[in-house]
């Protein structure tokens, strides 16, 4: 059996603290002109989105919390997409986790962390049932009120927002495929495939090098949270940047990864997040009830469980 | 002389002119009359009565009726074709398979974030 490969213009870059890769079925000059656009759209969106800028917009946003504040097209559409989905999960997705997370010891960029040896400060409970119902959204002025002391982190969201508008981008130029940090956003499928040809990841505990399954991507997004990389210790207790909304405190899940596919990037995002809170079982339950998902998830022992809707993208 | 004879033949045409109007008229609402009691004859269905027709989401695009059916419902000796749109469904993970000879590797993985 031939191994085929399909080759066309790609790029690699860094942003919002994740790697970024690009490919786009077009010329090699359409390639870098696409590119660069793509680029300037993730700086763009980081530059005004990111908790770990002081300068961003929503810092500055955070920083005017109890009064209405006039914000950007970016901003307003990506938080009215957070509050949706907010709403769809009944609070299980909540963009109010900031102080929770700051608290459980995520107060710099990652790689931030990492580089320091950061271990965190003692874990605060920061109960967040609801809270995300208590923003108020001023569609005339396009404005927003956060309440005294609540303060929002749009990170995966905001990430899983701009991979769409990037695929929404380069699919005027031809077929193509986002990697942002290892959430997938695939427009229509390159010439002669019925899809884009990924793979989801082993936990990084287990075997990272060889993909658990392989599956076609096309026009639909492929996101996988997990507690398996970004985790620390505070005061010797382990800790994680998937905040329960229902303790206030990193999730208890016997979940290591959830990969979850969808139609759009958000949703992606958003069920692959709440099914680690969620974990396996309630996940599993959830996840098969709706046709329009599919999902792989790992549990903390390594074991891979699927939904049946993941056999049609296999291969 | 001209003059006096004009009052005349327009009479004339008058009254022919209302004759074939009625005549016409009543042409078509016999003929109207005569389809529908074809129509109703036919179908062997009453004008009040609805029909329902379910079709599955998943089903072919053409529905024929089985002689059962078609003796059924008065039907015998003809069948119906029905030509039928595909449905619009929400999207659903479904991909067509490759083909069995390409075997393809993995352009990138999905895995949490880094």
């Amino acid at each position: 059996m031939d191994t085929t490969t399909i080759t066309c213009p790609t790029r690699t870059f860094r942003a919002m603290g994740c790697q970024i890769d690009l490919w786009l079925e077009a010329d090699e000059a359409t390639g870098v002109s696409t590119f660069d656009a793509v680029a300037q759209l993730f700086a763009e969106n980081e530059r005004l989105l990111s908790r770990f800028l002081p300068g961003s917009e929503l810092s500055q946003l955070n920083g005017r919390a109890g009064q209405w504040v006039p914000v950007s097209d970016l901003l307003w559409n990506v938080l009215e997409e957070a509050l949706i989905w907010a709403s769809a999960t009944a609070g299980l997705f909540d963009p109010t986790c900031l102080n929770a997370l700051e608290a459980a010891g995520y107060t710099a960029s990652f790689e931030a962390l990492a580089a320091a040896q950061h271990n965190g400060r003692s874990q605060t409970q920061h109960l967040l049932v609801g809270q995300w119902s208590s923003i108020r959204l001023d569609t005339d002025r396009q404005a927003v009120y956060l309440p005294p002391g609540l303060r929002i982190d749009l990170g995966g969201i905001a990430k899983g927002y701009t991979a769409q508008q990037a695929v929404d981008l380069m699919s005027y130029q031809g077929a193509c495929l986002v990697n942002a940090g290892g959430d997938l956003v695939a427009g229509a499928a390159p010439a002669g495939f019925p899809g884009w040809p990924v793979g989801i990841a082993h936990p990084s505990e287990f075997d990272q090098a060889n993909n658990s399954l392989s599956v076609w991507l096309v026009d639909a997004a492929l996101a996988t949270s997990g507690v398996d990389y970004r985790h620390w210790t505070v005061n010797g207790r382990a800790a994680h940047h998937l905040i329960d909304p229902r303790t206030g405190l990193p999730a208890a899940t016997d979940l290591l990864t959830a990969t979850v596919w969808a139609a759009q990037a958000a949703e992606a995002e958003v069920r692959a997040t709440t099914s680690l809170i969620m974990g396996l079982q309630e996940s599993l339950d959830f996840l098969e009830s709706q046709p329009h998902l599919a999902a792989v998830l790992f549990s903390a022992d390594g074991d891979m469980y699927q939904t049946s809707t993941i056999r049609n993208l296999a291969f | 002389m001209t003059t006096k004879n004009r009052p005349q033949r327009g009479q004339q045409f008058g009254s022919l002119k209302i004759a074939v109007a009625t005549g016409s008229l009543a042409a078509a609402l016999l003929g109207t009359q005569l389809l529908a009691r074809q129509d109703v004859a036919a179908t062997a269905v009453a004008p009040q009565d609805t029909m329902v027709l379910n079709v599955p989401a998943n089903m072919p695009t053409t529905l024929q009726t089985s002689p059962a059916v078609a003796s059924a419902t008065g039907l015998s000796q003809r069948q119906v074709t029905l030509n039928l749109q595909p449905i619009p469904q929400a999207a659903v993970p479904q991909i067509r398979s490759a083909p069995a000879v390409v075997r393809v590797a993995p352009l990138t993985q999905t895995r949490s974030s880094r």
